[in-house]
């Protein structure tokens, strides 16, 4: 194919030249000749039939005819053939050997055809020309630099032609040069190209290094594409090689670790719970998700995009970045491109399978049934058997009970090429992962399927689609607090046990009695019920037994575009784009009995219905001109966004059987149902620019402005104005610089800075300024029994002067990469203020209403952050080690004075607060300095502070008189912890060796306190950490640092010592894959094939000894938390890439 | 592009779905209607759980908090051992609740005109609900900041304390207006019956006058509720806390809860439940019901202490009175049930009166019956109004009067009628107050409009000088320090 399809184009280009080929001299001829017997078959002339019938004319006109009618091409010197001679001709059909012989016969003119091309000379000239020819020949073999392997399809060309070969499968070539000064271009993908001179060489083998070509990569921007070079804000990357070893289903998770300033926090280790993405910092209360674009178009979340379908990802960290998204940009932008075909390509499919288990890697060790016994009794609470009595019960160890190692798997296939006019990509992906707790009841099943195209119809109109759809199966159990599986898990007490073998107790035989119905297991056995009391929590694989929610969710999402380039330079681009969802909910659950509160003496069914839809539609004009040494770029559009939401739920009670068939509202036998339902919508118009200019790519600068007008805000505060300017001055291209410093060592040196404004109104719903009237089921009063009247009242009081959230963000950094970009690095350091931040408005207790929203302060995040890559791609053992580092200081600057302190309950006990001169929603409760030894110490401590009314006991915490009031009291709660790491970080290293590769990443987290959250005095019979008992204070000196045995101390509980370091590190891969060689797989038809085995989430290194230090909550302003949620799973898992 | 550009303004016209801006509302009747409901919403929620009711229990000094142990709601106990201090949320919750109620009425009072006699009557329902609101705020914390409109944000942070007499003067106004247009209790259909009639701002009235000492005007007031006959005292005592006595004869002012509405399973409540109720049913890990007996198990909040048995022992009282209104645990094992001593604050005592009795709660439709208690809440019975004319006319030197109101609520409690003289008297109407109105949530502010506090709470934790009035909320002074604290604070 490539052969015919080079030999094609340089015959067009000597149809152009047919003139001067007339007069070439004879070593241009034989150039032409060598090129061409290397590549082309000699068929033609064989096939080619002619027809001429012509009288008294030259042997040139002739010629010329043959020319025309034919593919033929003639190439001779007119000093040895003589053209003007007359001639008559008359041949039909004949091959050209035929006509040629008639033509000269009787002269001394000798022909010789190769494929297309007639050479026409005497005798003794061919002859030399073919010994010329044997010695141009140059043969070899290309082979990967490190690896040694042979590279099978590199192309070999001769520089300034079009002529070239191609290796076969052992990488062998061979090629006809013209002459011994003639230049080898070869080129193959993912490998750095090279110009090898011939210099009279005839055997020439080349090795080629991996390309890692990080200075001249394109990266995307709002809007467009930009030279990495020419960049002149904070923005990182992850390219489709780095994706392509992620073994996870979800694309957010993907960034976790692997850029600087991109934190990337777990809701849920439950499968499809998603993840937090907070880009430098926590800017925000309540949403600080960054916009997600993908191919230009703004979707909700990447939960639908499987990692094979991904191009790059960018983020736009900075303002100067993120101002060209304005109100949308505040938190940063994720910009994802999907992957399309190349032009000119044959159609490559690649297809990849994944398959492994995953199981809890850290669990939490609570106590066991003794140290359970013996810690309530030193605390005092009554109906507790001595230890010594229940020495022989097994300790139920709920943790082991629920935790079961669950399947995953993930295939996708994917085909992409394209012409020279198209490229497509279709594809899709089928993924499913088991929930390590719950197993199919937390689980996930994803299909997704796409297709990319672009198309250029004309040479200025090109069109093209990227449109994706997603459904997403998910099962889920309860999770996050008491009464989830996992927290019955951690607060069960250890003696009861699984399920009664044996005689019932006589409360479970009550139970039964009285018409309620303990769960059973599938095997017919009733599951333990609390021995102790037990209110909210219980068996967690009763929980689990009874719960049945699936959701099942419907995604379509893409885009349309029309590109026209009316004039060179001047491209407009129409794009219309959606995002769209449909979702059904459907949960049901049997009547049950878990004990006298948890019971239900009905099943249920509850089936919900919502959809959405956000269209986008984009318009702009991109300009770009290059003036000499001037660059610029131009770019001006206008955006409108409208997002519709339907919400549609319904409960009924009664089922006529309680099992899955009959679970519906169709078949529900009572009469009662409740159902609520509502729509919404929310617009955004904006209108934007952009100017980029630079001369000679070394003095660079940009700006951008943005406009946007949003329906959710107050007609007087609609619009807001984003703008932003950014400059970068690359010294590696400065003459003074390169003098000095040879670019052998520094290739590259860019100091850039930025500053811009960005806005936010995620957290603002549509009329939230407003005082509305509402009504509602809870604004009724109850006449009697049977009727009620209705209410109506405001939903709160107006906010008239509500304002867009806006961060202003300045930032300087460094792009250096030294010896030939192996050792690269970029730093930066940010200052980004959110002003104006929308916190939920308290106003005064006597107002009588809440504030939903105010403009309550500011709060700056400011920090460093550094990337820093190694790579060696030329030795055999290549490598690639990168590596990451954020630090970031979070401080609210202002606070409106009107709200000195915003305390917001994590749970009972402890709370988070939003104040003046501290991290936002920093801990806030007792500081405790070590626990008291005796009473003496307790009666000095009583006078030296004039407390009154604190009475502690030897073994209770030592509480911080903070306010010297001589109280110890709720006022002295203060500061105790930042939630906030001081650093995060994250290592990436790729060996590889032949075909064996070997990959590590590891990521983790310094400095911060995470709140065990999930204690609850009021359930004082709860389990605890085995760590509590253990360390507790157990007499005089036997700690100084943990208390007494205590289940419901409040300066034990509201203080400092809830809160634990939460610094780890875990490795997220231990990756190792073996690449079969090349040589052998092209044979039969496969390019490539690499199986590897994957360890993720695999080993955590961290003292922290509840759950998990990732933590995790579902709520969006809460952070280092551990409320107990599904735990995160390590997982095994063996793959293969295919390559066909 | 150019439709973009020529629709800017509509397109970014916000769809608000499901609500009418707060100044086009208030105009016509059925509006009046919704919005005035919407105050009586607001009681509700202020006995639905937690609020004014148990905050003012935990003052009284006859119960412990309970519940599953000293971490359950540790708030409520700093409350009952008068630890209290001004961040206490459950303080603030009440605070927060009553202004909640007058907020609403509020925007009745400035917002609907008087044009028809439902207007009018709906004006003197919210003026009437405000008052009781603004009774509770100055009798708990003295003056507060009075609020009569919107409050805009710029005068948050000046906002003050009216004084007290100001408090008490707008409530006299609010309620000697509201006289004027409301009807009688009886003249309600029997499905309005909840709505404020003459006869309940009338005992309100009574019961302001009565705190400020106006014992003239108080007489005044009770001579207008007795002559109108719209009130007797139920003749079994037993009978005024069951369902069959809501609304009764004896009923001035109560706020209703039902059973109805859709509950679906443990800890989905029904909807116009009273959650209070269970809180404070006996404890379920401790209780066992006695055979026939029907107090349901619940959260054991609110447990009698014994001084409030010996008080019953102390005045002979041991007949339907004492019975409806608490057991000792010997009761109940006689009858069969059992109360583990383990429980924790329980003293041997189990409260009856707003009990968690099965006839108040429902399981159809498979509703918790713990989360579907129907028991209304009486703010306002005849006996209180009869015990504070008893008051009043001792006050005004009319003993006889005093003895005949005080023994008409004796002889109903089947107790022997009491003939003292003197500052006797006094301490009888003291006695019978505690007796007949135990749990009902006005021990504390009779206690400290006595000047009894010290002498009654001391052994509880009461710092006379301090504990007379609560702290102003934490929360409001960090948004307005100038509204003063309290002395002790």
């Amino acid at each position: 194919m490539k052969k015919i399809h080079q030999c094609t184009e340089w015959y067009s280009f000597v149809l152009l030249t047919n003139k001067t080929v007339l007069i070439m001299k004879l070593s241009a001829v034989l150039l032409f000749v060598s090129m061409f017997e290397s590549f082309c078959s000699v068929t033609y002339s064989q096939k080619a039939m002619l027809t001429l019938d012509q009288s008294d004319i030259t042997v040139e006109e002739v010629l010329r005819q043959i020319e025309n009618k034919s593919e033929f091409f003639f190439l001779f010197s007119p000093k040895i053939v003589d053209v003007n001679r007359k001639v008559d001709i008359q041949v039909e059909n004949k091959q050209i050997n035929f006509i040629l012989d008639q033509l000269f016969e009787g002269t001394n003119v000798k022909y010789v055809v190769m494929d297309r091309q007639i050479v026409l000379s005497t005798k003794e000239l061919t002859q030399s020309m073919a010994d010329l020819i044997q010695q141009q020949k140059v043969t070899g073999t290309i082979s990967d630099s490190s690896t040694r392997e042979s590279l099978a399809g590199v192309n070999i060309l001769v520089e300034g032609t079009q002529q070239g070969v191609i290796t076969d499968a052992s990488g062998n070539y061979s090629l006809n040069i013209p002459g011994q000064n003639a230049v080898l271009l070869i080129s193959y993908v993912g490998y750095l190209s090279r110009r090898v001179p011939v210099s009279g060489r005839s055997v020439i083998d080349v090795r080629l290094s991996p390309d890692i070509k990080s200075l001249e990569e394109v990266v995307v921007v709002g809007y467009g594409t930009q030279k990495k070079s020419l960049v002149t804000g904070a923005i990182s990357s992850i390219k489709e090689t780095e994706l392509s070893t992620v073994s996870l289903t979800g694309i957010d998770q993907a960034l976790q670790g692997r850029l600087a300033g991109v934190s990337v926090l777990s809701n849920s280790g439950m499968p499809g719970t998603g993840m937090k993405v907070r880009i430098r910092g926590v800017g925000s209360n309540g949403n600080s998700e960054p916009l997600y674009v993908v191919d230009g178009i703004v979707v909700s979340n990447l939960n639908n995009i499987d990692p094979s379908e991904i191009a790059s990802m960018e983020v736009l960290k900075d303002a100067a970045s993120s101002a060209i998204y304005g109100a949308q940009g505040a938190n940063g932008v994720v910009m994802v491109t999907t992957r399309t075909g190349k032009y000119n390509t044959a159609p490559v499919i690649d297809f990849d399978a994944q398959f492994g288990s995953s199981t809890l890697r850290n669990l939490p060790e609570m106590m066991n049934a003794t140290e359970y016994l013996t810690y309530l009794r030193e605390a005092g609470m009554p109906n507790v058997p001595d230890p010594a009595t229940v020495a022989n019960t097994p300790t139920t160890r709920w943790m082991d009970e629920i935790i079961k190692p669950a399947t995953i798997q993930r295939y996708t296939l994917n085909v992409s090429g394209g012409t020279d006019k198209s490229t497509y990509m279709v594809g899709g992906a089928a993924s499913n992962q088991q929930g390590i707790i719950g197993g199919p009841k937390a689980a996930l099943t994803r299909y997704v399927f796409r297709v990319n195209s672009d198309h250029n119809l004309k040479p200025w109109l090109k069109i093209g689609e990227r449109v994706s759809f997603a459904n997403n199966i998910q099962t889920s159990i309860q999770q996050e607090y008491a009464n989830s599986v996992v927290g019955g898990a951690v607060m069960m007490d250890p003696l009861t046990p699984v399920i009664y073998k044996g005689e019932l107790p006589v409360n479970v035989q009550n139970a039964i009695a009285n018409g309620y119905k303990p769960v059973k297991d599938d095997n017919g056995n009733y599951y333990g019920i609390g021995t102790f009391p037990s209110n909210e929590f219980s068996n967690p694989l009763a929980v689990i037994q009874i719960d049945h929610t699936k959701n099942k969710s419907y995604n379509f999402s893409g885009n349309v575009y029309m590109e026209i380039e009316p004039l060179k330079g001047l491209k407009f681009t129409s794009r219309y784009g959606i995002d769209s969802y449909s979702s059904n909910y459907r949960n049901w659950s049997p009547s049950y009995w878990m004990g006298p509160f948890k019971y239900a003496t009905i099943g249920s069914v509850s089936v919900g219905n919502d959809n959405g839809l956000k269209w986008q539609w984009e318009n702009f004009l991109n300009y770009q001109k290059t003036i000499g040494k001037h660059n610029l770029g131009l770019l001006a559009g206008m955006s409108a966004i409208k997002s519709t939401w339907n919400s549609m739920g319904t409960t009924g009670r009664g089922l006529p059987q309680e099992t899955e068939k009959f679970a519906e509202i169709d078949y529900v036998s009572s009469t009662m149902y409740t159902a609520s339902g509502g729509q919404g919508s929310s617009t955004l118009a904006s209108y934007y620019g952009r100017l980029e200019y630079n001369f000679e790519g070394k003095y660079l600068f940009n700006t951008t402005i943005r406009h946007d007008g949003s329906s959710v805000m107050s007609p007087e505060h609609q619009w807001g104005t984003f703008p932003s300017v950014s400059a970068g001055w690359v010294l590696s291209r400065e003459e003074f610089f390169s003098s000095v410093v040879p670019s052998s060592i520094v290739s590259n040196l860019k100091i850039r800075a930025s500053w811009g404004e960005n806005g936010s109104i995620s957290n603002v719903f549509v009329g939230a300024w407003n005082s509305m009237i509402r009504t509602g089921f809870d604004l009724n009063y109850p006449a009697n029994d049977n009727t009620s009247v209705p209410g109506a009242e405001p939903n709160n009081l107006p906010n008239y002067d509500l304002r867009w959230e806006t961060s202003e963000q300045t930032n300087v950094g460094l792009d250096v990469s030294f010896f030939n970009s192996r050792i690269t690095l970029a730093a930066d350091y940010f200052n980004k203020t959110t002003k104006d931040l929308l916190t939920p408005g308290v106003a005064p207790g006597y107002t009588g209403f809440g504030l939903p929203y105010i403009n309550g302060g500011n709060v700056r995040n400011r920090g460093f952050e550094l990337e820093l890559g190694f790579r060696n791609a030329d030795n055999p053992i290549k490598y690639d080690v990168t590596f990451n580092l954020t630090t970031i200081r979070n401080k609210v600057t202002y606070l409106n004075p009107a709200y000195p302190r915003i305390v917001n309950p994590i749970n009972r006990l402890l709370n988070s607060a939003f104040e003046k001169g501290y991290p936002i929603w920093y801990f806030y409760g007792y500081k405790t300095a070590g626990i008291f030894q005796n009473q003496q110490q307790i009666d000095t401590y009583v006078n030296e502070n004039n407390l009154s009314g604190y009475e502690p006991r030897p073994g209770d915490p030592i509480v911080v008189n903070t306010v010297d009031d001589g109280l110890i009291s709720t006022d002295d709660m203060t500061y105790i912890g930042s939630p906030y790491p001081d650093y995060t970080y994250g290592m990436r290293a790729s060996l590889s060796y032949k075909g064996f590769d070997f990959l590590v990443f590891a990521q983790g987290q310094v400095g911060n306190e995470i709140a065990l959250a999930f204690n609850r005095t009021d359930f004082p019979y709860s389990n605890k950490l085995e760590y509590w008992y253990t360390e507790r204070w157990t007499g005089e000196n036997s700690t100084n640092s943990w208390f007494r045995s205590d289940v419901d101390n409040p300066f034990v509980y509201t203080s400092d010592l809830m809160l634990f370091t939460g610094s780890y590190m875990r490795i997220k891969q231990l990756q190792l894959g073996y690449t079969l060689p090349k040589s052998a797989l092209y044979k039969i038809g496969i390019k490539d094939l690499r199986i590897y085995v994957s360890l993720d989430d695999y080993f955590t290194f961290t003292k922290y000894p509840g759950m998990d230090p990732e933590g995790g909550t579902l709520e969006g302003q809460a952070y280092s938390v551990d409320n107990m949620m599904y735990p995160v799973s390590g997982r095994i898992l063996f793959g293969l890439n295919l390559k066909f | 592009m150019l439709v973009l550009t020529s629709c800017k303004e509509s397109f970014l016209d916000a769809d608000i779905r499901g609500g009418i801006p707060l100044d086009t509302y208030y105009t016509t009747d059925e509006e009046a209607l919704a919005a005035t409901t919407a105050v009586y919403r607001q009681l509700w929620s202020a006995y639905f759980w937690g609020g004014p009711y148990i905050l003012k229990e935990m003052l009284s000094g006859d119960v412990n908090k309970g519940g599953g142990g000293a971490g359950d709601w540790p708030t409520f106990k700093l409350i009952q051992t008068f630890a209290y201090d001004p961040q206490n949320s459950e303080i603030a919750d009440t605070w927060n609740k009553y202004y909640a109620i007058i907020s609403r009425a509020n925007l009745i009072i400035n917002n609907v005109t008087p044009d028809n006699d439902l207007r009018k009557r709906l004006l003197a329902e919210s003026k009437t609900l405000r008052a009781y609101s603004y009774f509770e705020l100055v009798t708990l914390w003295g003056g507060v900041p009075m609020v009569l409109d919107i409050t805009p944000p710029s005068s948050w942070s000046t906002q003050t304390r009216a004084p007290a007499a100001d408090v008490y003067a707008q409530i006299e106004k609010d309620l000697t207006e509201a006289i004027e247009e409301l009807p009688v209790k009886s003249s309600y259909d029997d499905l309005e019956k909840w709505r404020i009639s003459e006869g309940a701002a009338r005992g309100i009235l009574l019961k302001v006058y009565l705190y400020e000492e106006k014992w003239d005007k108080a007489i005044e007031q009770f001579a207008a509720i007795e002559s109108s006959g719209e009130y007797s005292l139920e003749p079994d005592f037993g009978r005024i806390f069951r369902w069959e006595g809501e609304l009764g004869n004896e009923s001035l002012l109560e706020v209703i809860f039902a059973n109805q509405g859709l509950a679906s399973g443990a800890f989905e409540p029904n909807a116009y439940d009273c959650m209070n109720i269970m809180l404070m049913a006996p404890n379920q890990d401790y209780y066992t019901q006695a055979p026939g007996d029907s107090l349901l198990p619940g959260w054991g909040f609110n447990i009698p202490r014994p001084g409030i048995w010996q008080a019953f022992v102390a005045a002979g009282d041991t007949g339907v009175r004492r019975h409806a209104t608490l057991w000792s645990e010997a009761e109940l094992e006689a009858k069969g049930g059992r109360m583990d001593a383990a429980c924790y604050d329980f003293e041997g005592f189990i409260r009856r009166k707003y009990g968690s009795y099965s006839y108040e709660t429902t399981t159809s439709e498979g509703a918790d019956p713990a989360g579907s208690f129907g028991t209304n809440m009486r703010l306002l019975r005849y006996a209180d109004v009869l015990l504070m004319a008893s008051e009043a006319y001792y006050r005004l030197g009319d003993e006889s009067n005093a003895l005949k109101y005080l023994n008409m609520v004796r002889t109903r409690a089947k107790m022997p009628e009491v003939s003292v003289s003197g500052s006797a008297i006094f301490e009888a109407i003291v006695d019978e107050r505690r007796l007949e109105l135990a749990f009902e949530g006005w021990r504390f502010q009779d206690l400290v409009r006595w000047g009894l506090a010290s002498e009654e709470l001391g052994p509880s934790g009461f710092q006379t000088g301090k504990n007379e009035l609560l702290p102003i909320p934490f929360a409001e002074r960090q948004i307005d320090p100038s509204l003063e604290q309290n002395p002790g604070y």
